[in-house]
């Protein structure tokens, strides 16, 4: 007992003398130089499925924020990777999700967050932002689609992401509640389907915008028949077949590319025939792959996306030469247009930080309340005027894309207005 | 359930009887149950009910395959091989990589016909070699020292081995999906309203010569004698001039070849892979496996064919639960089996020996 | 050990006993008052370079979480350390105990159909729902996961070893699948939310230190002191019964069925009553944990509950020292620390340091096997081994086990039972 004791205290005293070693170490960087430095926190997914879109948008923000001199008026900026999956998940993760959002409250330097991919992380990060004391600390989303967390939606929503009733979130992209109304719209007005199977992958995600999808077809008169599909799934052919007995001609696929959807794609295919005879439509959580837009099954699939495509934005003499440089730098194109999304809210973050006091609540302020945050068309790298309501922290840049797959690439069939 | 097995072991031997009654009573109603289930799907829908049927037995002749391996280890040294599951997903990688080569030398984007054939046979055999060869390596290095450990070690090897082949699947392939060249030839086969997949037919003239072959290996060939021998009493075996540690090796040999033909199948039938499809497959298969008796190789293929049944008709037929419900089914099912026929459907029922 | 030798330790262990009843408890109880008092009093005025360094290597809600997988740990214990059953579905408990503090403690109330509060603390937004006092929420969970132990362990009890594990197995993904579908599109009544989970859980009254002061009070999300005070009295406690039960007449009795069932079935140890209570017990521990995880989390959602949470205790048990809850508890301390906040934050100063670009977390899967395979071919007992635990798994081994020399060619249970290829 004595000699663990004795191993105790050894080590007590060797931490203890480690921690002194680092204070002094750190307290002679920081004190003189007062706050002109600030860090951004970057929460993302860096392991699992969503791995490569992420690795791309922290490669475009890094890009981006070197371009602009690593600087935000007077402040120093510098960005954090914050990881919020776990290998052993192999995606986001909740218990993750949570100690990011206490890491990005306790780095005092911090004073904004960019992210998160998942809409059901950020319902988790959002509320302990909101509550941090000295803020509410910003966060701002590229790809959060889910409509709960800025606007009335289920029970609750969204008061209840925000306990001290004061708004911290914003994001750049449209919601999923435009997204499902958009793609039901176009499937019957261009490509008049008259049956379609609604698959969900069972994620809050993919559930939200399929049941957006099979309200607003029921409204237009198209009959609908719902069903779920497991991402851990040998194939799908069970599925489809019991399809193929209803005579659908439509497929809407209410998910991610991540849940095993380049098989369901595959095997739809293969029991209902070709993306002509049965029409394929997916939401954004399909677009933006690569491998699935090479898929020979893929051709002819339609797709929405809330914003624009890689190739709209590229149109933008700014982001054509952000493009080209990424390329230059990185040796391929980014692996989807979030990349881009990730950009335009560090962009927004970068303007939010010139014009406050460097504190959070300072930042915060700048994005939700007075006139809010707006970058001009000549610099914002989605191409054009970007406003983000003070309010509720949702974007003007309502977009929504219809596109289709056609020779293994994603091209846009026309923008779809938005009402 | 939970107060029969009580009442069975406290209560004097009458009430024992009379809750084993009750027990048997109670399996014939799930029985029976099912029954009504499956003649109410198949006559809503005949053709929709068969297709199912078909592609679930298509899917469970691959279950099986990967439960044949999981059943000859166990079979021989009591060993949930947990790393076997990502034994397969390397096989699959490995046979994609090998397809994709051969497709690439003959430069064809689809190579069917005679040369396809011998591209899918080479396959198979280089797959098969790739996953022995593996499969013997983990043996030589990991389980063989844990032999006379007691269970939970090498249990915990294996997962720790799992996570290991896991790991070079997640370096080779990255976390994403890969899609891959099949030399099967596509499209299907109506018999009477009822789709059938060609690859269905190129599946069964697989399985059922690997299951024969094994079969005779096991019961007609002197390393099949050892094996048995071995399985029943390792010391005893050795003292009858077996030798224990090559008869193992050679098992393991066997089990990985299993997952390499496994490993091509699944990659020439369902056409995608990912470095965690072990896992889940590996689970199935470990379940059909337990289904069957494990151990016992016609149980491991039987299992395997029940549990793809189950869950194409679950997710195909009219009153099917649905794919969300499927692992949930699978289980259901499986726990009520053992409720009721402790040993698997096709086990003996062993005593452990003192 | 196919003697019965139930609880008589051999000659030299006494001391053994002895000092584990002093030393560890009071090493856990200094630990404990040392965490709290550094990171309630200390850190909070320490320069912000060591706040930084310490919220990078070992922030004090990564040690709830290492707490909260402990108390699991510690429960999976019972049952694999313990009474020897093998459970791969662990995870379900964890599920269960969660989800029980998600329907008593916020608004959900199943979709507003039920609504009452005894003792609770709903928040200034709430619409409703149940709200019960913390402490009658972990009695609740507690009491649903000792039926669901029971209802999973009665099945098992005749089973074989394997099929036992296949059967937990089959319930750890059962049931978080019930949960994961459980709205009215999947199971046809609001059970859990599904995948949108359900939040936020109120919070609890309790103590709370928030720069130095100390005060009674509604907890926020920041509180971690505070809830770190309490999560580590219910691992206190966990370990407290677990140590009392295995000297106990039943953790004797769970001893004997784990070394030879047969042998402690013919010497009147009551299996099926003995099982049973393995499993309830353990599953309280789970339920405690599940509790904890939500009042962390401070809101529920099906996706944390997979094969691989399962697999992760398993090994924190199998690591730290089967049977031996000290060795369980760090190991678990160990392991959850070094998957969450330890590689990822090695691999930064690594990658820092040397200017290189190796992505860490990555190997994550090969150190994390590497780790379990040569632990079990070179140290089988784990970091602190339980003296019992030692003997068996070396047994067989020449030289390893001069004590129980004359037992040895009696041993070897895992070759000498009947398996039948065919």
């Amino acid at each position: 007992m004595n000699r663990r004791i004795k191993a105790l205290t050894v080590l007590a005293a060797a931490a203890a003398t480690a921690v002194a070693a680092t204070a002094c170490d750190s307290s002679g960087g920081d004190s003189g130089s007062g706050t002109t430095e600030v860090v951004v926190g970057v929460d993302l997914p860096f392991q699992g499925s969503s791995k490569d879109a992420s690795d791309s948008t922290w490669n475009a923000m890094s890009l981006y924020l070197e371009q602009s001199g690593n600087k935000a008026g007077k402040y120093k900026v510098t960005l954090k990777k914050y990881d919020d999956s776990t290998a052993a998940a192999g995606k986001w993760d909740a218990a993750q999700c949570t100690k990011n959002a206490n890491d990005h409250v306790a780095n005092t330097s911090e004073v904004a967050v960019m992210g998160t991919y998942n809409s059901g992380c950020a319902q988790l990060q959002i509320p302990v932002l909101n509550q941090d004391p000295s803020g509410p600390m910003l966060m701002v989303s590229h790809a959060n689609t889910n409509p709960g967390l800025t606007k009335t939606w289920d029970t609750g929503e969204p008061g209840k992401w925000y306990p001290t009733n004061k708004r911290n979130y914003a994001r750049v992209v449209t919601t999923d509640d435009y997204q499902g109304k958009a793609a039901a719209q176009m499937a019957i007005k261009d490509l008049g389907v008259k049956n379609c199977l609604v698959l969900d992958d069972t994620e809050t995600y993919g559930k939200g915008v399929a049941k957006q999808f099979a309200d607003e077809a029921t409204k237009q008169g198209i009959k609908v028949s719902t069903a779920a599909w497991d991402a851990k799934a040998t194939n799908y052919n069970a599925l489809f077949n019991k399809a193929k007995t209803d005579a659908v001609d439509c497929v809407f696929t209410g998910g991610v590319f991540d849940n095993n959807g380049g098989q369901l794609v595959k095997d739809k295919v293969k029991i209902l025939g070709d993306n002509k005879t049965v029409k394929l439509i997916g939401p954004d959580g399909m677009v933006g792959y690569p491998e699935f837009d090479k898929m020979p099954e893929a051709e002819g699939a339609y797709q929405t996306f809330p914003g624009l495509g890689l190739s709209d934005l590229a149109k933008s003499p700014v982001t054509g030469k952000f493009l080209t440089d990424y390329k230059a730098k990185y040796g391929a194109d980014p692996a989807s247009p979030y990349a881009l999304y990730g950009v335009q809210a560090l962009q927004v973050i970068l303007a939010a930080i010139e014009k406050s006091d460097g504190t959070r609540k300072g930042v915060t302020e700048q994005v939700l309340s007075g006139t809010g945050v707006s970058i001009p068309a000549s610099t914002a790298i989605l191409g054009k005027d970007i406003k983000i309501d003070p309010a509720t922290g949702d974007v003007n840049a309502i977009d929504m894309t219809i596109q289709t797959i056609t020779g293994g690439k994603e091209t846009t069939v026309k923008a779809w207005p938005v009402a | 359930m939970a107060q029969s097995t009580t009442a069975a072991g406290t209560l004097p031997r009458t009430r024992l009887n009379l809750s084993a009654y009750g027990e048997r009573i109670a399996g014939y109603t799930i029985l029976a149950a099912v029954a009504v289930w499956l003649g109410i799907n198949f006559i809503d829908n005949p053709q929709q009910f068969m297709t199912a049927s078909v592609i679930g037995i298509s899917n469970g002749a691959l279950y099986a395959l990967i439960a044949l391996g999981y059943s000859l280890v166990y079979g021989i040294i009591e060993l949930i091989n947990f790393a076997h599951g990502d034994l397969f997903m390397l096989g699959t990688l490995f046979s994609a990589s090998v397809v994709a080569a051969a497709f690439g030398l003959l430069n064809e984007p689809v190579a069917m016909g005679p040369l396809g054939w011998v591209v899918f046979a080479a396959s198979l055999a280089l797959a098969a070699a790739f996953c022995a060869s593996i499969n013997v390596a983990i043996e030589f290095l990991a389980y063989r020292r844990l032999r006379h450990a007691p269970k939970l070690a090498p249990l915990i090897t294996a997962v720790g081995m799992s996570f290991i082949l896991q790991f070079i699947g997640l370096k080779w392939n990255h976390s994403g999906q890969r899609d891959q060249p099949s030399v099967l030839p596509q499209g299907s086969i109506s018999l009477g309203g009822v789709e059938i997949d060609t690859s269905f037919f190129v599946v069964l003239a697989v399985v059922v010569p690997v299951l024969v072959l094994m079969t005779w290996i096991v019961t007609k060939t002197r390393a099949g004698k050892a094996m048995r021998a071995t399985a029943q009493d390792p010391d005893a075996a050795r003292l009858m001039g077996v030798n224990v540690n090559r008869i193992i090796s050679f098992t393991f040999a066997m089990g990985g070849a299993l997952a390499g033909v496994a490993g091509l199948m699944y990659e020439q039938v369902v056409t995608t892979t990912r470095y965690d499809v072990g896992l889940q497959l590996g689970l199935i298969a470990f379940t059909a496996a337990v289904l069957g008796g494990i151990g016992s190789l016609p149980g491991a293929v039987l299992g395997g064919v029940l549990i793809g049944l189950i869950q194409g008709l679950n997710e195909g037929v009219k009153y099917g639960a649905g794919q969300r419900w499927t692992q949930s089914v699978v289980f259901s099912i499986l726990i009520l089996m053992l409720v009721f026929r402790p040993a698997g459907l096709l086990g003996k029922a062993t005593r452990e020996k003192v | 050990m196919s003697q019965p030798t139930i609880a008589v330790p051999t000659p030299k262990r006494p001391q053994s006993i002895d000092r584990t009843r002093l030393g560890w408890p009071l090493g856990f109880t200094i630990a404990a008052v040392v965490v709290v008092v550094f990171y309630g009093f200390i850190l909070p005025f320490l320069v912000p370079g060591v706040r930084v360094w310490v919220q990078d290597w070992l922030p004090i809600s990564e040690i709830n979480v290492a707490l909260i997988w402990a108390m699991s740990a510690l429960g999976l214990n019972i049952v694999v350390g313990y009474a020897g059953l093998l459970d791969l579905g662990y995870v379900a408990f964890w599920a269960l105990g969660g989800y029980t503090t998600a329907w008593l403690m916020s608004d959900f109330g199943f979709g507003g159909k039920v609504n009452f509060n005894i003792f609770g603390s709903p928040g200034a937004a709430s619409t409703g729902g149940i709200h019960l006092n913390v402490v009658l929420v972990f009695l609740a969970a507690a009491a649903v996961c000792a039926l669901f132990g029971v209802i999973i362990g009665a099945p098992t009890l005749r089973l074989r070893s394997d099929y036992l594990a296949l059967v937990t197995l089959g319930f750890g993904e059962i049931i978080p699948q019930i949960f994961r579908n459980g709205d009215p599109d999947g199971l046809g009544f609001n059970l859990s939310n599904a995948t949108l989970g359900i939040g936020p859980i109120d919070s609890m009254t309790f103590v709370r230190i928030n720069k130095g002061e100390v005060a009674v009070g509604q907890m926020n999300v920041f509180d971690h002191v505070g809830r770190f005070i309490l999560f580590s009295l219910l691992t206190a406690l966990i370990i407290f019964v677990s140590l009392r039960l295995r000297q106990g007449r039943l953790g004797r009795a769970w001893l004997a069925i784990r070394e030879d069932e047969l042998a402690a079935s013919a010497m009147g140890v009551p299996l099926m009553r003995a099982k049973l209570s393995a499993y309830a017990v353990g599953a309280i521990a789970g339920g405690i944990g599940g509790v904890a995880y939500a009042l962390h989390l401070g809101r529920m959602l099906p996706d944390p509950f997979t094969f691989a949470v399962s697999i992760t205790l398993l090994a924190m048990v199998v690591l730290g020292g089967m049977g031996n809850v000290w060795g369980v508890l760090l190991g678990a301390l160990v392991i959850s620390w070094f998957n969450s906040t330890g590689l990822p934050q090695i691999g930064d100063s690594f990658n820092s340091t040397f200017g290189t670009n190796v992505d860490f977390p990555s190997f994550n899967f090969l150190i994390f096997g590497g780790v379990l395979v040569l632990m079990m071919l070179f140290r089988r007992e784990g970091f602190l081994p339980e003296s019992r635990t030692r003997l068996v798994l070396h047994e067989g081994e020449a030289g390893d086990t001069q004590a129980e020399e004359p037992e040895q060619e009696l041993v070897d249970e895992t070759t000498v039972k009947s398996g039948d290829v065919k």
